[in-house]
This record gives C-alpha cells, structure tokens and sequence, in this order.
C-alpha cells in the first residue's frame, strides 16, 4: 500500500483529487490544510508521494517543495504540483527547486490519474 | 451523463458549501477595506481575500463553471492591485470588488438553478480598464507576482509590528500529540487566538523530526494557556517589551480566527441521528405499555421498573434537544449578508442608510435561516427602496437625514423573532386603498388596519408600483414572504405607523424537522407520507387482489402484501373504484404492508409538526403539515401503520 500525502487548503479539492486517485487502487492517503502541516505529515510517517497546492496559508507550497529537497530523508519523494491556473510564473521556480510534476487545476480527472500512477510505479522502481 | 459530469455531480454540493464560505470572507475584508482607509490595519485581510477568491477560482474551474472562474480571477487582479498601489485606484477598484462579488454570487447561483451564467465579459473589462488606469498613473504595469507572494510577505510583517509585541513560540509535532488530535494546525489555530502569525517557519531538528518557530503578533492582553505546554508548545515568559498597540485588532479580524472547536457535520446527518432518537422515543413508549400491564401482577418491582422508565424518558427528551441544538446557528450571518446588500442598495440610489443589529447571537435552526435569507433581503430591500424616503423628504419632516433600518432577534420560549423596523414613511395607507380598490380587495368597512394592509400587501400580484425599482424588483414579492415564514411554521406581522416607520415581525419556531414527502390524497383529504419510509407505489390495476377473512391482499415479488385502504381506515368516502387507486408499499423486508390511495399528488418537501397532545393521537398519523396552499395535511406513520397490518393479520389467522 503506497501513502499519497494531499496538500490543499480547500476541503472540496481535497476530496476530488482522493476521488481521482483512488481508481488507482492501493493507495492510501494523509490530507494536510497548510503547508505547515504538510510538513509535519512527512516527518511523523512515511510518505510514498506529495500532491501539492502552492498557494496556502502561512507557508506557500514552493517553500514545501524546498524545505523537502533540502532534507535528506524528504530529498527523494516525488512531488507533483497542483496548482490553479494563472500562476505559471512559479513553474520555472518549481522546475528549479526539483519538482516532479506541474500540473495545473482544473484537472481531467483520468489523466491525473495515469501521470500520478506513472510516478508512482517510477518511484517504486 | 458522461464520465467527468458524474465527478462533477458528485461534488457539485462540497462546491456549493465551500464557495458559501469563501464568499462569506470575500465580503467580510471587502467591508473591513472599505472601513479602513490606509489599508495597513487589513493586510491580512488582503491575504485572506485573495486566497478565497482563488480557491472559489479553483473550484469554479473544476465543476467547468467558467463565468465565476474568469470572475474570481479578474476580481484577483483588482485585489493584487489594490495592494500595490493602495491610494491611488482604491475607491474605484474597491468598488469593482463588490460588483465582482455580486456577479460571483449570480454565477453560482445559475449553476444552482441549472440557468445560464450571467454575462461577464462587461465586468473583465470594466476591470482591467481600472486597473490599466491605476498602473498607469503610477507609470508601472501590474505585474504577476510570482506565486502571488503570499507567504510571509515582508508587508504583512511590516503591519503586524505596529500590531502589538511579538512572541515566539516552538512547537514541536510527536505522534502521541497528533494521535491526540494536537497538530501544528491546532497549534496555528491557538495562536491565532492570541493574534497574528507573522512567520512560521520548519526547523529540523539536530537529533531528527522538525520544529515548528512562529512568531506571533500578539494582541494586547493575550496570553498563552498553560495546557499548551502539555501538547508540545514552548514559549518564554513574555520579556519583550510590549509596543503601544493603537486599538485592538479589529471586529472583522477576530471573526477570521477560525474557532478551535468546530466541526462541520452534514444536516443529513443529524436527521438521520434525529430519526434514530425518534424511534427510542417509540420504544420507550412500548415500555411504558409493558409496565402499566405489569401493574397488577408485580408490585415491587414495578415501581423500580417505573423510576427507571421517567428517567430514560428525561434523558430522551434532553437527547432530543440536544440534536437539535446542533442544528442551531446565530443569526448574525444572515445580518452580516443584510449588511452588503444595503450598502449596495445605498450606493445605487444615493441615499445614506444606518443598519442596525441587535441579538446577532441569537441562535436559530439552520435550515430556517437559510431560508428566512431571501425574505430578509427582500423586506430590508423594500424598506430601504419605499420605506426610507429622500434626504429632502426627510429633512422636510423633520427627521435626521440618515435613514435607519433596524434588524432584531430575540428568542421566547420555543420561538424566535425577527423584526425588521424602519424609521421611514411607514406604509402608504392611501395607495394600498386604491391599489385594493382597482382590484375590488377592499374591506367592505373601508377600514385599513396593519392586519388588512398586511393581508393585501401579500395578495399575489398586488404590487403598488406601476415599475419595480432595481433594488425590490428582483427576487421575491411581499406574498412570497409571507408563504415562506408559513411554510416554516411561522407568522408574519406588520406595525405601521404613518410618517414614522413600519416593522415587520416574523415569528417563528426555533426548530423543525423538514423531510421530502409524497403528497396523496385519499378521498376528500390530502395526507403525507415521508419519502424515506417508502419502497415502491404500485398502481392498483397492476395488481391482483384476493381476499383473506377480512383482510385484502395482493401478490408482491413473491408473497403476499397485506393492503390497508386509508379510507376506510380513517373513515373517509372513498372518491376511486376498489381496484383503482395506488398502493403506496412501506415497512421493512420482514414485515410489509401496501397503504392503498386515491391519488398521487407528487413530491415535496415539509415541515413536521408532531402531534405532542395526548388527547389526539391517532394510530398511524405522526404528524401534520401545512401545504403551500395552506391546507393542513395530516402526516403518516408508516411504521405504526405497518405494526398495525401485522397484528391484525395474525390475529386472523390464528
């Protein structure tokens, strides 16, 4: 059973993306509101990949990126950015920082599936 | 319906509920900004703003609702330029905000109604003019900031140092905290309650796991609880020196610090937990038979049994209302809406308005205020639009030049009132008589008493204005009010006084059980039946019917279905031929009856009134309703009916 950590400040969109991902089958998920506590997920239990938002409450999601990539234990989790149109400005520096995926919302929910399972059978490799 | 509809569909409430919330924001800091000149006290506020409006953009996007998408992301770039340029396009853009939020509101709402989204083109360009006008007085193009700069921006910080003395706290997450339920975001909420996070920022600890630091602006007067120590926060004792803060934080940001303790629960939910206290309260009423036959045969113990029985009646009783407690919200909410709308109302015609609130707390059922909204908008609307009179008018009688418009809640007893009084020229006594007059509706006595003037100002199509103005024209008309507040159970009230202002009182009950119903009508009388006690309806020529003793029977998917004719149950004269009608199939897979009807009349929603008084408890009614026609409607029990069936028949054929 494979962990998907769900980063979003919005209840609904937490719910879709689950939705989404669940065809995948085996897959287990944690939910974090904030980037804070996105943090505090990945550090109190294993984390097999991240779906996360960038604009968010007291800590953006690209600090969520780079605090990860700075951390050894957190380095090597695959991190696949969802994020609202109309900030493509923050794709190069997400690029930059080691991100795995960007993709933007509103998502088709198959493909979101098949680029999140293709990720996750990379990882398991 | 294809693939990405059902995801949608399934969702499409969540989107609802969730943009309710956010709207709810956008319109709090709108006001807040308005209040607020400089800007500096509402930076936060400014954050909060734009992340609503980007998650309704967000969601909006995702449930393909393209005209409140492209509407929330204009209404973005307005917000990002107001905070760079805060003078010099304020007014206007500001201004623009509040039609955005209107037009937001409008595009939801068509998507609720299944309509076509308003036109948003108009309101895009309005908007990009405003701001191109704006950038162009300061000689800079707006830019995009990268990832909107919304963490711990160096401005939010700037503000909160005038805000108040500044406090670190650490906190550290274990797993035996979280598995407590303590988390950094519990931790984010406590601190909230004692001001503004002006940073928080992971550290990773030299033996392993993370701490959390924040630094928190702290209003004046906060202090830490104690008890956080337990669940991994640290702080020191306060050594900074506090800085003179300038006032308390603000109303409207106290209200943004989300309450710790708060949980959402669906109102099916409760219903469904409400239903599950509905049929312990039936036990219990079965235990009381047992014990009254035990009465003769075992005195001792009975008497223990009895005490035992009283109690878990009171305990049922407070369990009931308890539920229904939850159920409860304050009315301020509503008012705060009322707020916005007359600030638009005002804005349009000119005039200057006071709105006043008292007993906002007041706590009321949730479904009821969701729907007592539209009513109150409507009445507060009509008092600002024909109530209050112009400033000359006004100065002219006398009266201050500022128009008044007070809303009211209280609680008494079991209900609730809301008024809704105006200072203006009350209603006009002399127009509702020739309006009535023109329609032949006029007291035979000629007399117009508030309880008259009320009555014919509900009569449909009964108007006095030849046009309706922008503000009451929309939505509901006076006689659509009132059948709202009837349809909750409740009664509409009118006091006007001639040249001094009119009030409104809707009373009404504090809490009501609301289920869908089918309608039917068994011979002259119209019944209801809950939707949920019902498997199946069955026309009566579908089927064949044998006759047991007394008792009529019909086939059904494999056995026999006992039929109970309603009419003759209660005594009705039948209006159908025996093997004509419906039969309406309730009870569970062990135990069914078929209840035989005249006609359908279709599905509805009602409010259940159960019957408390002893004296006129019937087998198999629960309940009465009243219809939107008015009419009365006694609500059946299916289940007692169905016990009913069953134990008639075996004692037939025993």
């Amino acid at each position: 059973m494979r962990k998907v950590l769900v980063v979003d400040d919005s209840a609904t969109m937490r719910r879709m993306i689950i939705a989404t991902l669940t065809s995948l089958g085996s897959v287990a998920f944690e939910q974090a509101v904030s980037g804070l506590e996105a943090i505090e997920r990945l550090t109190l239990s294993p984390i097999d990949l991240v779906m996360l938002d960038l604009n968010m409450p007291d800590m953006h999601g690209l600090e969520v990126l780079r605090f990860m990539r700075a951390q050894e234990s957190l380095r090597d989790i695959p991190v696949v950015i969802l994020t609202t149109r109309g900030d493509e400005e923050s794709r190069s520096a997400a690029l930059r920082d080691g991100v795995s995926l960007y993709l933007t919302k509103p998502f088709n929910p198959p493909d979101l599936a098949v680029q999140v399972r293709t990720l996750l059978e990379g990882a398991a490799a | 319906m294809s693939d990405s509809e059902q995801f949608v569909d399934q969702f499409i409430d969540d989107y609802f509920s969730e943009c309710d919330e956010h709207l709810a924001t956008v319109r709090r800091v709108l006001l807040a900004l308005e209040d607020d000149p400089s800007g500096a006290a509402t930076q936060g506020g400014m954050l909060e703003l734009q992340r609503a409006l980007h998650t309704i953009k967000g969601l909006s996007g995702m449930v393909g609702l393209a005209a409140a998408e492209q509407v929330a992301h204009t209404m973005e770039d307005g917000v990002r330029a107001i905070g760079k340029h805060p003078t010099v396009v304020r007014p206007a853009l500001l201004e623009l905000l509040f039609a955005g939020e209107n037009l937001l509101e409008q595009a939801i709402a068509s998507r609720r109604r299944h309509g076509a989204p308003p036109p948003t083109d108009a309101y895009v360009a309005r908007m990009r003019g405003a701001i191109g006008h704006g950038a162009g007085f300061v000689g800079a193009p707006v830019q995009h900031v990268p990832g909107m700069g919304l963490a711990l921006s160096s401005d939010a910080s700037v503000v909160s140092v005038e805000a108040g003395a500044r406090q670190r706290f650490d906190f550290t997450p274990s797993a035996a905290a979280s598995a407590r339920g303590t988390g950094v975001e519990t931790v984010r909420r406590w601190l909230l309650s004692l001001g503004e996070i002006v940073e928080a920022t992971p550290r990773v600890r030299a033996e392993g796991g993370v701490t959390f630091e924040f630094v928190v602006a702290m209003r004046r007067g906060a202090q830490p609880i104690e008890e956080w120590r337990a669940d991994g926060l640290e702080w020191a004792d306060f050594e900074v020196m506090p800085r003179e803060a300038p006032a308390d934080m603000p109303d409207a940001a106290r209200a943004a610090t989300p309450a710790a303790n708060l949980v959402r629960v669906d109102l099916a939910r409760l219903d469904d937990v409400m239903r599950m206290v509905g049929e312990m309260v039936l036990t219990r009423s079965r235990l009381d038979a047992v014990i009254e036959r035990m009465a003769s045969r075992h005195l001792g113990e009975q008497e223990d049994l009895e005490e035992a029985n009283e109690a878990l009646e009171r305990q049922l009783r407070n369990l009931r209302e308890g539920v229904m407690r939850i159920r409860l919200v304050p009315i301020g909410e509503v008012f705060e809406r009322m707020r916005f709308a007359v600030r638009e109302m005002a804005r349009e015609s000119g005039a200057v308005i006071r709105l006043d609130f008292e007993g906002g707390a007041t706590e009321i059922d949730k479904v009821v205020v969701d729907r007592m909204l539209e009513p109150l908008m409507h009445l507060v609307r009509n008092s600002v639009s024909h109530g209050i009179e112009s400033r000359t008018q006004r100065l002219a009688a006398g009266k201050p030049a500022e128009g008044r418009v007070s809303l009211r809640a209280r609680a008494a007893g079991d209900r609730i009132m809301l008024e809704i009084e105006d200072d203006g020229a009350g209603l006009d006594a002399a127009r509702v008589a020739s309006r009535a007059r023109e329609l032949g509706l006029m007291p035979r006595n000629g007399r117009l008493d508030d309880e008259t003037m009320l009555d014919l100002v509900c009569t449909p199509g009964f108007s006095t204005r030849d046009q309706a103005d922008m503000g009451s024209g929309r939505g509901v008309g006076m006689s659509v009010v009132r059948s709202a507040v009837r349809a909750l159970g409740g009664e509409l009230f009118l006091q006007s006084r001639a040249g001094l202002g009119a009030c409104f009182t809707i009373e009404l009950p504090l809490t009501l059980m609301i289920a869908d119903a089918i309608i039917v009508q068994v011979g002259e009388q119209v019944m209801a039946i809950p939707q949920l006690s019902l498997r199946e309806i069955v026309p009566m020529e579908e089927l064949v019917l044998t006759r047991m003793e007394n008792n009529e029977m019909v086939s059904y998917r494999g056995g026999v279905l006992p039929l109970v004719r309603l009419a003759s149950l209660f005594g009705f004269p039948t209006t159908v031929a025996a093997n004509r009608g419906h039969v309406l199939v309730v009870g569970s897979d062990s135990q069914m009856a078929g209840l035989v009807v005249d006609r359908l009349q279709g599905l509805r929603e009602i409010v259940m009134h159960p019957i408390s008084d002893p004296l006129v408890t019937v087998t198999g009614v629960s309940g009465a309703t009243e219809l939107a026609d008015g009419r009365v409607s006694l609500i059946l029990d299916a289940a007692a009916l169905v016990r009913r069936t069953t134990r008639e028949a075996h004692g037939s054929t025993r």
